[in-house]
Order: structure tokens, then C-alpha cells, then sequence
């Protein structure tokens, strides 16, 4: 075992969450080191010319090796689990920014109902209306609490959008539903691709209120909190799952961790495995034990522990932390520890073909597009309906490319509708690719997830990572609920593409079972989850452990339930918020819980 | 404003072997024994100084003046490796290559099944003109012929018919039985590799198509076979099972034609051309994201190289914005 020099914080991770921290505090005066177990890697040299389907969207260059270690899941307690032996349903990253190094860049702000989502439904509609077995529960803060932080966050790191909502001005254009912010975005929306268009104009044309994707992609050149001015959006076409060439995709590596690193206080460690959380006799966390790119171990200690890792990485960790004090694993001495796994209902339920239109879908990239929240949350009135939650509706998302899109276009013995080609090989598919190729337009949802008592992560008592360690296994199927509001918005969906006049409409009017073997998304929440005490939650506010206040979770483990909207931008305005709490009131009184 | 250069970071003091404060965890407090893994490691950044992806960069132990003059980003030591820009000439005749993994009956046969998932001819290539069969081959030379980190520890799966498990699933310890219908759900989870399916297919193809194979039997004698395949009733098919064997063969076929040319197929990019794709592009207008592009198709080998703090020629919009000096060292 190596020991290391002691420091004030080491992080398991150097993704997004470790560089808001890391440039925070170090500039703050603390020493601090991350454990990174991918490669060092930055926009130069190493996503230069880097605009390979095989290599980033086929062979996953930029994620987790699965032959070192991967997850287990099971649709229900009473199945059983097996490995991801290959890339299915979500992406982690590894190196230096994670996951969101190569993230797609959409970049919300969650609504205020979503804070208190028990109270907010118990109140409007009566407890009744909530589904049986359910686990959700109000987060312990507001949007109102986290408003200045996402504020901050959109200007450091420089987020493109139109805004909706003006310090309760209603703006139109933009999203007229979303909580006041403060200030408008620092940047302009980005540019929308040709069937966007189309898209708006039917929903603005049925009564609902389109308005551009925010994202955390510059529009425009812009100077961001490091100083360096990067490069506008290219509309390369080659963004979710890769590296951004120019740096106008944020990450952790574009903007705060070099300005972390100048300081002097902080190092990156890369190629090194964090295996476990030490502990001292007072329950209280020493330090982290992990093994390097060459086989050997190490210790380094530290005052703080921060889990600034992917989901699943964070809450394994706290599962594989075990000891004396902690029998069961960090967080967890009341067994809540792996509750409230949440992740996204990520769908198309109709594709419009317009028929040898050419759409230009392989420029631009996930964010230039046009949304809807007219469906979202409970904009809507729930009182007739069988069901709670919504989802966002948006069209039609660029980057295709052949690769990873020829497989969808839609062909005729899918919903009965005449199509293009009667199956997806041969001369006539062949044809059908010819013609329609870039003429294929989905509509595409994401939705909320409610967590229940058999959605669960523990670890598997079967498969091992490369170290002998037990994998994180995850038990999670599609619930009543899901399927409810998966029918009803597929049936908005296909109102919204007639109204777009498509030649062909193909219609997937059902949700069917949860498919671990097809991507979805990389929206895994929970597992960690924040609340108002120890009895109902892992966390407090800020991520700190209420079993080991010395130890902080960020990311989205700590989501009680998981909005109709992607994790990233609320993570780091929840980083934010912890850093500022640690230097302002955590250093004043180590060891303990904020109050 | 100017980020210095980065300083080294702190070596780890590998001779200092004193306890940490408050005690380490013995192994056996955490209830799960820590193997010692088995394969050591390069750190990438040794590695990076003697392999370049591109010339003009620079590597670790360079200083760079400002961040907008990548000409003060100079090299560490004298090396000037050359690698390929996009002028050299192709560097072996297409019409010949070496198989890598394929016999010569088995790349016949794999490349008239792969004719018949898209099929052409000189003058509107198919997956026979494109070389898909070459993408394909050189694919499966790589460990398992997976092209990814693939996790490959037991148990494996078996499938069992029906709501009940064997009566023996109890008591397996290597195998996990799963039912058939809820299988697929769990994705890839057979013990066969890529190679293993392929070669096993296509012998088990072979056998099927009788004598003269299955590059001897007419187009619509094949697409029978294929159309057996994808319904998993093509007989003589129990390692891999037909349907696995067809997945299998199409995913790799579309790889194949639609990829970039530099992985060895979608030839004179006939992939890209079909369906109307440019390619490797760097940027687009947004302009161009309504009225489309012009602009030929493009492969990666063509793609001008990108220097940090240098603005392209022709339609590229880059940067004028560097960032050589973010990299840093580490321990």
C-alpha cells in the first residue's frame, strides 16, 4: 500500500462534478485530488478530428471498458440478473470529464413542482392519485433555494437558450412553464435543424408553446469562467458520444479543471480505480483506497471524501465501503442506500417519413431542436387521468449518421402502415435508404420516472468486476404508471406529426417492457438520494452523508425521483450550491452535519 | 487572461510507508477479497511521447507562451514522425487485400450473404462492391472479434421454454437459465465470441446450402436462406441460433457499408453516396442546416488536420482559441 501526502479533499472521479469542486475550493485555498480511473484527455489533442461513428458511436471509445467492469439488472426481484455484457441502455463515460465530456449537451433547469412533487400532487389531486408502491418524496430544497446557483452556472460555463420565464415575466418563445430565473441566458439558442421547424410550427399552430432546447453548447463564441474564449457550436454532426474538437460542448476539462490545476492545489491521477472509502474507528471517513494503471495500491487521505462519480459508481462505492462502523457500506446504516433508483422513460412512439424530402438530419447535434413542456410534469390536467407525470415532447434531433440510423427508418410490417420497404434488408431497403435516408423524422420523448420499493441497486452476490469486487446490480422494470403516460403521449405525438403532414406515420402506440439491450438514455438517478433527515434519505441538501458527515455525494444519485428533463444542469447547479456550503460553513465546523 | 504553465504535479512518495491516520481497512473488513489484477498498464502520457496522432502538437513537457500561438507549442524532443494527411496514395490495392481472420471459402461465403443484405452492382455498389467483407474480416482479427470492451466472465445464460425453469436451474452454478422470452431483454449474453458466431454461421450456412455453397446458389435460393435465417427457422442452426447469426451479420454489414472508409469497407465511400451523407465534415452553416450541402462526401483520412489556433481554409469555421496548455503532467 502507497500512502500518499495527505490532502484536504480527494474525489473519486474528475468528471463534472469533481471540476466545479476542485475550482472552487482550490481557489479557495484547499488541497485537493481527484481519482480518475479513465485516461487523461482534453478537447486538444485528443478530440481532434474525431468525427468517427465506428471508433465513439459503434465501439464506445469514450465509455467504461466493460471488460473491466460493468452492472448487473433484473427486471424484478424474482428474476434473474445478468451482466451488460455490451453496451445497452446508458453510456458512462471514463477520463477526464466522464460521462460529461461526452454528453449530448442538453441543459435544463427542473421545474418548481418537481422539488416538491408529493406535496404539489397530494394537494392537487390526493394521495390516491399517487401509484402503489411508490417511494416519492419531496426534495428537501426548492427551485427557489437552487435559482442562483443554476443562474451562476449558466454563465460560467456559458448555456445557449431563449428564456420563458423572466423574473416572473412570461416570455414568449421561450419556455413559458419553467420556473423565474434571475437573468436571461448568457447566450442566444442554438440554430434548429430543417424538420425542427416543421415541428414548432404544427405545435404553435395546435395551441402549445414551442421554444429552443437550451444547451451547454455556445452558440457563439463566448468567454467563459476560465477566461479563454471558445469557439461557437460548428454543427458538426458529431456530438453525443464524442469529444467536442473545438470546446464548445462545456465539460469539466473545458473550463474548471484547468483553472483548478493552475492553482498548484490540485492533481488528477488518472488510470487509477478507486476500490473503497477508509474509515476510522469513529465511523468517520480517513481517505481512498485505489489501485493504479499499473496493478498496485494506494492510499490517499484526506479531511473529505467527495463521491463526484457517475450514479452507479457513487452509490457502489458506498455499497463496497464497509466496516466496522458502517457494516452495511458508507451512507447506508439505515439500509437506504440503492432506494429511489430512478432513470428515464426515452422514447419515439411515431416516426414521420417525408417521403424524398431531403432533411439535412446529419448536421447539428441533439440541442437544435425545438421542445415542448405543454405535456411535461403536471402542466397539465391530471384529474381525469389514470395516470401521474408527463414528459417533454421535441423533434427532430441532427447528427445522424448512417451508421447508427439506418436501422430506424421505418419499414412496412411495423403499425400496419403501408411503408417505404416491407423489411430492413435487400434490394429494396436498399432503395429506401436511397430515397428516404435523411427523410425520416421521429418525435421523441423524455419523461419522468417515479421511483417504487422493487427499483432498486444492491450488489450482485454472482458477477465480479476485473478485481474481484462485486458489480452493482440493478432492478428496474417499466410500472403501471410508465405505460399509462407512455399511451397518452404517444397519442399527443401522433396528433402533433399529422398536423406535420408527413407522407407515412409508423406509431408505437405501446411502451412494452424495459429492453436493458437498447440505448436510451445515460439518466440513471438515485440510489443516493437527498432529504430533510436520516429516516427518509441517504443525504441532506448538500450530498453529505448523515452517517459520515465528512463525505459528500453530488450527481444525480442524490434525486429522490427523476423529472421529464435530463440531470446535467441540475447537478451542477447542486455542486455549486454544495461548494459554496463547504467553504462557508462546513470548514467552520468540520466533521458535522450542515445545519 | 493567461493560465501559467502548469506546473508537475506531486510525484506519490512510493518510499513512504507509514500508516494513514485512523488506520487502513484490512481487506478482510470490507468482506470482499481484492485480487490482484493481472495485466499492468501504460499511463497514456508515457506512451505519448513516442506515438503522435498528429505532427504539429504538443506533447508532455512542453511550454506554450501564450494560448492562441500554437507555433510556441514546440515539441519535446527532435521527432518528426509522419503520418498520413490525407495526400499520401492509398497504401494497398483494394482488389487484393489479405484476410486477417477469413478463410478464403468463408470470406466467399460471408460476402455473398452480405450481397443480399444490400445488394448492387458496378454501377449502384452494394455491400459486395463497397468491401464490407474486408471491414468484416479485419473486425474479427481483433480479440473476440468484438471491437469493444466486452465483459466475458461466467455464468452465461441459457435460455429454457415456457414459464419454468429446468429443475435443474437450482443447482447450476454455471449457467443462469433465463426464459426465452425475457432473454433478449438482457442483450448479447452468449458464450459464443463474434468469432465464434461467425465461423460457426457460416459453416452452418455452408451446410445448408449443399455443394457449391452458399456463393453457388442463385440470388432468390439465397434470400430463401436469409429469410429463414431472420425468422430463426433456417435448420441446422443450434451454435450460434439463426436469429443471432443474421443480427449478428446485418449489424455488421451496415458497419461495413456506412462506416468510415479508413476500417476497410464502404469502398470510394458507395455507402455514403447511397443514402446522401458527407461524411467527416468539421463545421456547417447555419445556413446549410436548411438549405443542405454541396459538398462532396468525405472520409477521415481526408479531413484537414486541425491545428490549435490556426483557421482553416475553405468552409471551416475554427476557433481562434488554442488550448495546448491544458494538458498537464501526472504521477
Amino acid at each position: 500500500m502507497i500512502t500518499h501526502k495527505h490532502v484536504d479533499a480527494v474525489t473519486v472521479g474528475a468528471g463534472w462534478t469533481a471540476g466545479v469542486l476542485a475550482q472552487k475550493l482550490t481557489t479557495a485555498g484547499l488541497t485537493m485530488v481527484s481519482i480518475e480511473r479513465g485516461p487523461e484527455r482534453y478537447a486538444h489533442p485528443d478530440y481532434a478530428h474525431n468525427h468517427d461513428p465506428i471508433r465513439n458511436s459503434v465501439r464506445k471509445k469514450m465509455m467504461q471498458d466493460l471488460a473491466r467492469e460493468s452492472w448487473t439488472w433484473r427486471p424484478n426481484p424474482s428474476s434473474p440478473a445478468l451482466p451488460m455484457r455490451q453496451y445497452g441502455s446508458f453510456h458512462p463515460g471514463t477520463g477526464i470529464g466522464g460521462s460529461g465530456a461526452h454528453w449530448s449537451g442538453m441543459h435544463w433547469r427542473f421545474l418548481p413542482s418537481d422539488f416538491n412533487y408529493r406535496t404539489h400532487y397530494t394537494e392537487r389531486y390526493g394521495a390516491g392519485k399517487l401509484p402503489a408502491g411508490n417511494r416519492i418524496q419531496d426534495w428537501p430544497i426548492t427551485y427557489a433555494d437552487l435559482e442562483p446557483y443554476y443562474t451562476q452556472v449558466d454563465f460560467e460555463i456559458g448555456v445557449s437558450g431563449q428564456a420563458g420565464n423572466l423574473r416572473g415575466e412570461l416570455i414568449a418563445g421561450g419556455n413559458v412553464f419553467e420556473g423565474p430565473r434571475s437573468k436571461p441566458y448568457p447566450l442566444p439558442p442554438l440554430e434548429a435543424t430543417k424538420p425542427s421547424l416543421i415541428f414548432e410550427s404544427a405545435c404553435k399552430g395546435m395551441g402549445y408553446h414551442p421554444f429552443p432546447q437550451p444547451a451547454g453548447i455556445l452558440s457563439r463564441a463566448y468567454v467563459d469562467i476560465s477566461g479563454r474564449e471558445r469557439s461557437g457550436c460548428l454543427y458538426c454532426g458529431f456530438c453525443t458520444r464524442y469529444g467536442c474538437e473545438v470546446d464548445a460542448k462545456a465539460s469539466a476539462g473545458t473550463s474548471l479543471i484547468p483553472l483548478a490545476l493552475a492553482t498548484g492545489r490540485y492533481e488528477i491521477r488518472t488510470e487509477c480505480t478507486a476500490t473503497h472509502i477508509a474509515t476510522a474507528d469513529n465511523g468517520l471517513a480517513t481517505g481512498v483506497v485505489y489501485i493504479d494503471g499499473q496493478g498496485r495500491e494506494h492510499f490517499q487521505p484526506a479531511d473529505m471524501v467527495y463521491l463526484t462519480a457517475y450514479t452507479l459508481s457513487n452509490v457502489r462505492l458506498l455499497l463496497l465501503s464497509r466496516s466496522t462502523k458502517h457494516p452495511n457500506g458508507l451512507g447506508n446504516d439505515r439500509g437506504l442506500v440503492g432506494k429511489n433508483y430512478t432513470y428515464q422513460l426515452w422514447e419515439s412512439p411515431v416516426t414521420g417519413v417525408f417521403e424524398a424530402e431531403r432533411m439535412n438530419l446529419y448536421m447539428g447535434n441533439t440541442s437544435t431542436i425545438k421542445v415542448i413542456y405543454d405535456f411535461n410534469a403536471d402542466n397539465f390536467d391530471h384529474s381525469k387521468l389514470d395516470f401521474v407525470g408527463g414528459s417533454q415532447i421535441f423533434s427532430c434531433l441532427g447528427e445522424r449518421d448512417p451508421v447508427t440510423s439506418v436501422g430506424d427508418l421505418p419499414i412496412n410490417n411495423e403499425a400496419g402502415v403501408a411503408m417505404p420497404a416491407d423489411r430492413n434488408w435487400g434490394q429494396p431497403w436498399k432503395d429506401a435508404l436511397r430515397k428516404n435516408w435523411d427523410s425520416f423524422v421521429p418525435i421523441t420523448i423524455q419523461g419522468e420516472s417515479l421511483p417504487y420499493d422493487d427499483q432498486f441497486f444492491d450488489l450482485d452476490p454472482t458477477y465480479t468486476d476485473q478485481y474481484g469486487l462485486p458489480l452493482l446490480r440493478l432492478t428496474f422494470d417499466w410500472h403501471d404508471n410508465d405505460q399509462k403516460l407512455y399511451r397518452f403521449i404517444a397519442q399527443r405525438c401522433q396528433e402533433i406529426m399529422r398536423t406535420m403532414n408527413a407522407t407515412k406515420i409508423k406509431v408505437t402506440p405501446e411502451l412494452g417492457p424495459y429492453d436493458y439491450s437498447r440505448y436510451q438514455s445515460t439518466h440513471v438517478t438515485g440510489g443516493a438520494i437527498m432529504g430533510t433527515d436520516a429516516g427518509n434519505s441517504v443525504t441532506n441538501s448538500y450530498g453529505q452523508l448523515w452517517d459520515t458527515p465528512n463525505v459528500f455525494v453530488t450527481g444525480a444519485a442524490q434525486y429522490p425521483q427523476n423529472p421529464g428533463a435530463n440531470p446535467t444542469g441540475t447537478l451542477l447547479a447542486l455542486a455549486y450550491r454544495t461548494a459554496e456550503a463547504i467553504r462557508q460553513k462546513y470548514l467552520k465546523a468540520p466533521d458535522k452535519v450542515i445545519g | 487572461m493567461l493560465l501559467p504553465n502548469y506546473p508537475g504535479s506531486s510525484s506519490p512518495k512510493s518510499s513512504d510507508n507509514r500508516s494513514a491516520d485512523g488506520g487502513l481497512p484490512a481487506a478482510e473488513l470490507l468482506g470482499f477479497p481484492i485480487r490482484e489484477p493481472t495485466v499492468g498498464r501504460i499511463s497514456r502520457r508515457g506512451f505519448l511521447a513516442s506515438s503522435v496522432a498528429l505532427a504539429a502538437l504538443a506533447t508532455v513537457g512542453t511550454s506554450c507562451a501564450t494560448d492562441r500561438d500554437e507555433s510556441a507549442c514546440t515539441p519535446a524532443s527532435g521527432e518528426s514522425l509522419v503520418v498520413p494527411d490525407g495526400t499520401a496514395p492509398p497504401p494497398a490495392d483494394p482488389d487484393s487485400p489479405f484476410l486477417r481472420f477469413f478463410t478464403a471459402e468463408e470470406a466467399r461465403a460471408a460476402d455473398a450473404l452480405v450481397s443480399r443484405l444490400l445488394p448492387g452492382t458496378p454501377e449502384d455498389p452494394g455491400a459486395h462492391e463497397a468491401g464490407v467483407v474486408f471491414y468484416i474480416d479485419h473486425l474479427l482479427s481483433s480479440p473476440g472479434g468484438f471491437g469493444q470492451g466486452t465483459y466475458r466472465h461466467a455464468p452465461f445464460a441459457q435460455a429454457y421454454e415456457g414459464t419454468t425453469p429446468p429443475v435443474s436451474a437450482a443447482l447450476d452454478k454455471q449457467v443462469v437459465w433465463v426464459s426465452k422470452a425475457d432473454l433478449p431483454r438482457y442483450g448479447y449474453q452468449s458464450a459464443l465470441t463474434f468469432q465464434d458466431i461467425w465461423r460457426l454461421g457460416l459453416a452452418s450456412l455452408e451446410h445448408l446450402a449443399g455443394s457449391g455453397g452458399f456463393a453457388g446458389l442463385s440470388a432468390s435460393q439465397q434470400d430463401a436462406i436469409i429469410t429463414q435465417l431472420e425468422a430463426g427457422t433456417a435448420p441446422g442452426f443450434t451454435q450460434p441460433p439463426a436469429k443471432d447469426f443474421f443480427k449478428l451479420v446485418r449489424q455488421h454489414t451496415i458497419e461495413g457499408m456506412f462506416g468510415d472508409p479508413i476500417y476497410g469497407g464502404n469502398r470510394d465511400m458507395a455507402g455514403w453516396k447511397l443514402v446522401g451523407y458527407p461524411g467527416a465534415q468539421r463545421a456547417y452553416l447555419p445556413s446549410e442546416l436548411q438549405t443542405g450541402t454541396m459538398r462532396p462526401p468525405q472520409s477521415l483520412a481526408q479531413m484537414e488536420r486541425f491545428h490549435a489556433g490556426v483557421p482553416t481554409t475553405g468552409n471551416a469555421i475554427l476557433p481562434v482559441s488554442g488550448s495546448c496548455l491544458v494538458h498537464g503532467l501526472h504521477a
